[in-house]
């Protein structure tokens, strides 16, 4: 295990090989094959997923239960977006930005430009 | 005070000027590895020689560490109101304190900015992870995305990844596709990530010294020359130049570093002259010389300049 990120992936791969939602406990255990984790870092991870959106969680007596609330597919179609959003050619991107800004908005950003040179 | 005001004047030169230097001293031609190890030179002699300046203005007839303690100890008792400092001490006190204050101020900006860092780093990984799987026909460090896209890039910290994607290994000829890779590796193996961490910490935080505010810029680009450099070494120019016409047009990721990094204009024409192996000594060497040229010209120009203004005329 290298890092939080792999981690999160991790924690996904268990969520998506069960047929049924599951405890952190549970999560923890099936985490099988890395140097042994502390309940809390699974808890932590799946706090990060549940915040980004990848998975819901149901109250179940004083604990959560986890599932995954996007399927591997959508996530990986999804991830390989966003990666390509950020390997898109920024100066293309704001050239066409300038270019269909109205008057206005050109104006703003000559200022914003002029300001900037100034405090070079 | 005399080796004071040198190492002092030194350090402000080298933080005013050392850019404009290393600009001026390294060509062209110059092996991209070697003005890298003027630049980490500059950045660290600059600090290095203001903070010893202040520390010899401290130490009592330049008398070692335990002189030091001494001295220490004697501005407790000059802070309890008993003797006056001299004039030395009192500078030297003096530049201790904005020292002091600007190290606070590089650890809070630094704490900022690697918190900031790693928290996209780990989003970051987490997508790689869910989007591809390790390319076992490459070492388990790539990392392929299944997408028509060419896209090449580094990803560093714990457990450095190469990210390369199916429509870059289906658009190169295996050996451009491999200079891609090694291209990629260059940064893992030469710490470049963390290099330009360190780089911006320093600019964003002491931005008033130019020789800190240009380096993140500076050596951005010269990462990608000693990168491709390495991989022109291995698999030839042409091989470089086709990868790099491939990726060109893409950006690369804020955390990563990538073969679309920017100057890709210069650095095809600098890829059509064959680059010459140098053997590992010679290069140490020349990365030697350079690194010693650059602590010293400061040092140098200032023992002369006082020599010029102190030495009585005839």
């Amino acid at each position: 295990m290298r890092g939080l990120g792999e981690l999160e992936a991790a924690v996904m791969d268990v969520l998506w090989t069960s047929d049924q939602p599951l405890l952190v406990r549970e999560v923890l255990e099936k985490l099988t094959g890395r140097k042994p984790l502390a309940y809390t870092t699974v808890m932590t991870v799946l706090d990060n997923l549940y915040r980004k959106g990848y998975v819901q969680r149901a109250k179940s007596g004083r604990a959560f239960l986890y599932q995954p609330s996007v399927t591997r597919g959508q996530a990986a179609a999804d991830a390989i977006r966003q990666i390509l959003d950020e390997t898109a050619d920024k100066e293309t991107a704001l050239l066409l930005l300038a270019r269909s800004a109205s008057e206005p908005e050109s104006r703003a950003l000559r200022h914003g430009l002029d300001r900037r040179r100034r405090r070079r | 005070m005399t080796l004071a005001l040198v190492l002092i004047a030194s350090g402000l030169m080298l933080l005013a000027f050392g850019h404009q230097a290393i600009r001026w001293m390294s060509g062209s031609g110059t092996d991209p590895r070697v003005t890298i190890v003027m630049w980490l030179i500059a950045l660290a002699a600059g600090p290095g020689m203001l903070i010893a300046g202040v520390a010899v203005l401290l130490l009592p007839d330049h008398a070692g560490l335990g002189g030091l303690l001494r001295s220490a100890g004697g501005c407790l008792v000059h802070l309890g109101g008993e003797v006056m400092p001299t004039r030395e001490e009192a500078t030297g006190l003096a530049g201790l304190t904005v020292i002091l204050l600007l190290l606070a101020r590089t650890a809070v900006v630094a704490v900022r900015l690697t918190r900031a860092r790693r928290q996209r780093l780990d989003h970051h990984r987490f997508l790689v992870a869910l989007a591809t799987a390790p390319d076992h026909t490459q070492d388990a460090t790539v990392r392929m995305l299944q997408h028509s896209r060419p896209v090449a890039y580094s990803v560093g910290g714990k457990g450095g990844m190469v990210v390369v994607s199916r429509g870059l290994k289906e658009g190169l000829t295996p050996d451009a596709f491999a200079a891609a890779l090694e291209h990629e590796r260059a940064h893992l193996t030469g710490r470049h990530h963390w290099m330009l961490s360190a780089v911006d910490i320093l600019a964003a935080a002491l931005p008033i010294a130019p020789l800190l505010r240009e380096a993140p810029k500076d050596l951005r680009i010269l990462v990608e020359y000693a990168a491709d450099t390495s991989a022109a070494l291995r698999w030839g120019g042409p091989a470089v130049r086709s990868a790099l016409l491939a990726v060109a047009g893409s950006s690369v990721p804020d955390c990563a570093l990538g073969m679309a990094g920017g100057e890709i204009d210069n650095r095809l024409a600098r890829l059509e002259t064959p680059l010459r192996h140098a053997s590992p000594i010679r290069r140490h060497l020349r990365c030697s010389l350079a690194g010693a040229a650059t602590a010293l010209t400061p040092l140098l120009a200032c023992v002369t300049i006082f020599l010029i203004v102190a030495c009585p005329t005839a």
